[in-house]
């Protein structure tokens, strides 16, 4: 892990990141040409990062999940992580509710905001059109349970991906021979090496933020969003009072100054701000959280590539308030059943959305409107024309909401080892 | 469509010939022609309300749409001027003013059904409408009518639209005998009920719903249209039963025009897509 820490230098300073992001948003703001062709410079680092995040996480998963259940610790981690994994879940999809019924969104649009969406509707038509309720729950498990790895892996079907990995794992933490302790070694191994390869890649993390953000500023400021702003303005409103609520849990649980807190997880929070991909960040997620925050290894290889497909705050967030929206748009007032019903499809939603790119991933809010009989292609008109602006920073929250679920479980599992400490 | 003014001055001069130079009195043009060319207009009956894209007035008192420019086209490929009766306010009322002798032809969205057959006489189609529904979006997800023509709809607790004594009322009783219909005389007022909630969809043509749609757009959150497959109503021109000589060619004038392109060039303009 030398060569990571060697990188530790200018390059991932704060003040050099935070230069390249200016430069990149100046740039997108001055010349909207030149910025389009950095964006596709930034799409090739991109790409450089995320070659290397379906194999790290698999071998995180496999090797984690076997070192685990090698050494029978793994029930308290896993009970632990989920128990985290649902109360963050919930009470995510709870803020949601609170905020889309006291700023309703939906009521009172405007003539001009109704038009656009009324455009997004007839653009978004096949989304909107896919029902997933009526292949129902059954679909859901199949989609879980892949019939071929190979072709999940090959399709990005993160949910089976994983599936897949945690059975290989704990199959071989439970194997007691010693080549299968040398398989897990193996594939922990083969996690350092790819670990390795992104650092190498971080060289580039100023150059590949400043593309990425000249591309994302550029198509800022549009008339459409100037429209939409009001909408846009309770997503940010929701999201970034989530952003500033992890920032004090992990100062709070890391001590130190509030800025050294915020700097532990920089990378990660960066990336997913920049990329709008979670995946994306996951390298740096292990990494940081693993360095930085000095969180056991175990720990964090298995629980961020579970949580980046399942504990994703700021999805179900997003999915809720556009439930609500699309309720107050047809002057229906919320009910508690329908409330309850609100936040536990938000949250199935959201998993079942998990590795499906932007644009695709809007069509699970079918999962929330239908069995509240709302009409699909309203919610879907409104994800799609807001997700430009959006995207990066439910990203961010997602990101941000793993690493403090993940910090939450270490600091659990430091509470516990002390007081067995003192036991003994 | 560009020879066929050649092909009437040969005609019109072959009729001056004849009279010149033949003795007896057999005219070389057939009645029902003559006597519109002789009045020097073609008097076309048109629905009295406005139904765009097919037919419109504008602020100012001029009409235009796709039927007034296929009536026009038609008028001057005979060589005569067109006059628009807008006096019936249902389209069997159209069909009953030609039947009458009131106006030479209807150009006017008339669907040709067997009824209708049975007192004039229709042009082959000059286009086909498919079928669809405008429905409450908010209505068919509260009652999980996810596919609107597999005959869902088709229940006492539906209640459709359809225009008055337009093909419509058929066809809404065929398709969907077990649901109640709701008459209306315009698009708006049908709308304006879906809207409220006081009927669940309004059964018309896609182009004239895709048109209101376009010209409404902030409404497309409230409503929604499905095409209905395979269910097409064929668009056709009537003449009086008597005329029968003025139907034929009126049948070659819809042939040419369809070849030389100028239906498909007055589709582009007035249809949205």
């Amino acid at each position: 892990m030398k060569t990571i820490k060697l990188n530790r230098n200018f390059f991932s300073s704060p003040l050099c990141i935070l230069l390249s992001i200016i430069l990149g948003i100046t740039i997108g703001f001055l010349n909207k040409h030149l910025a389009h062709q950095l964006a596709s410079l930034g799409t090739i680092y991109l790409d450089l990062i995320q070659m290397s995040v379906l194999p790290i996480m698999i071998t995180a998963v496999i090797s984690s999940f076997g070192n685990l259940f090698h050494s029978d610790s793994a029930r308290i981690y896993i009970k632990r992580l989920f128990f985290t994994f649902i109360i963050g879940l919930v009470a995510a999809s709870i803020f949601g509710l609170l905020v889309g019924i006291s700023f309703s969104p939906g009521s009172q649009l405007n003539a001009n905001e109704k038009i656009l969406l009324s455009q997004h509707i007839t653009q978004m038509n096949p989304i909107s059109e896919e029902n997933p309720l009526q292949s129902g729950a059954l679909q859901f498990v199949t989609n879980i349970i892949p019939a071929n790895i190979f072709s999940a892996m090959v399709h990005g079907n993160m949910l089976a991906v994983l599936f897949f990995c945690i059975l290989f794992g704990i199959a071989l933490g439970q194997t007691r021979s010693s080549s299968a302790k040398l398989t897990i070694a193996f594939y922990e191994a083969t996690f350092e090496a790819l670990l390795k390869i992104v650092s190498w890649i971080m060289y580039g993390l100023p150059l590949g933020l400043c593309f990425i953000f000249a591309g994302y500023s550029s198509q800022l400021g549009s008339s459409e969003l100037m429209i939409l702003s009001r909408l846009i303005l309770v997503f940010y409103f929701a999201f970034f009072s989530m952003v500033i609520f992890y920032s004090l849990i992990v100062w709070r649980s890391l001590g130190g100054t509030y800025w050294d807190s915020l700097k532990t997880l920089k990378e990660p929070l960066l990336i997913a701000l920049g990329t709008s991909s979670s995946l994306s960040a996951i390298p740096f997620m292990l990494e940081n959280l693993q360095h930085q925050c000095k969180i056991n290894k175990n720990i964090v290889d298995f629980s961020v590539p579970l949580g980046i497909s399942l504990n994703r705050h700021g999805s179900v967030v997003r999915l809720v308030i556009a439930a609500l929206f699309t309720m107050q748009l047809f002057n229906l007032t919320l009910t508690f059943p329908q409330a309850l019903l609100i936040l536990v499809t938000s949250i199935l939603a959201s998993i079942a959305s998990s590795g499906m790119p932007g644009i695709a991933s809007i069509g699970v809010i079918a999962l929330v409107l239908q069995p509240l009989g709302l009409p699909t292609a309203v919610g879907v008109a409104l994800l799609a024309a807001i997700i430009p602006v959006t995207d990066p920073i439910i990203t961010l929250v997602n990101v941000y909401g793993n690493c403090v679920s993940v910090i939450l479980v270490a600091r659990k599992e430091k509470s516990t080892r002390r007081s067995i400490e003192q036991l003994a | 469509m560009r020879c066929l003014p050649i092909i009437l001055l040969i005609v019109t001069s072959l009729f001056f010939e004849a009279k010149a130079f033949a003795n007896n009195e057999v005219s070389a043009t057939p009645p029902d022609i003559q006597k519109i060319i002789s009045r020097g207009k073609l008097i076309v009956a048109l629905y009295d309300q406005d139904t765009p894209p097919f037919f419109m007035q504008d602020a100012t008192g001029h009409l235009s749409g796709y039927d007034v420019d296929l009536a026009r086209h038609l008028a001057s490929a005979l060589g005569v001027t067109v006059e628009f009766h807008r006096n019936a306010n249902t389209y069997d009322g159209v069909v009953e003013e030609v039947a009458k002798g009131d106006a030479d032809i209807a150009i006017s969205l008339l669907s040709i059904t067997l009824p209708r057959a049975l007192k004039v006489n229709f042009s082959k189609p000059y286009i086909y409408l498919p079928q669809a529904l405008i429905y409450n979006r908010l209505t068919a997800a509260q009652k999980h009518y996810s596919n609107i023509e597999k005959s869902m709809i088709n229940n006492p607790d539906v209640t459709l639209g359809a225009l008055d004594k337009s093909s419509y009322v058929n066809y809404v009783n065929q398709y969907y005998p077990l649901a109640k219909t709701t008459l209306y005389n315009n698009i708006d007022q049908a709308v304006g009920d879906i809207l409220r909630g006081k009927i669940f969809a309004f059964y018309l043509n896609e182009i004239e719903i895709k048109n209101w749609l376009a010209n409404h757009p902030d409404k497309n959150l409230y409503l929604s249209y499905d095409r209905i497959d395979n269910r097409l109503d064929p668009i056709g021109i009537a003449v009086a039963w008597q005329d029968i000589h003025l139907l034929n060619w009126i049948n070659w004038f819809l042939f040419i025009s369809e070849k030389d392109g100028t239906l498909s060039q007055l589709q582009q303009h007035y249809f949205h897509k």
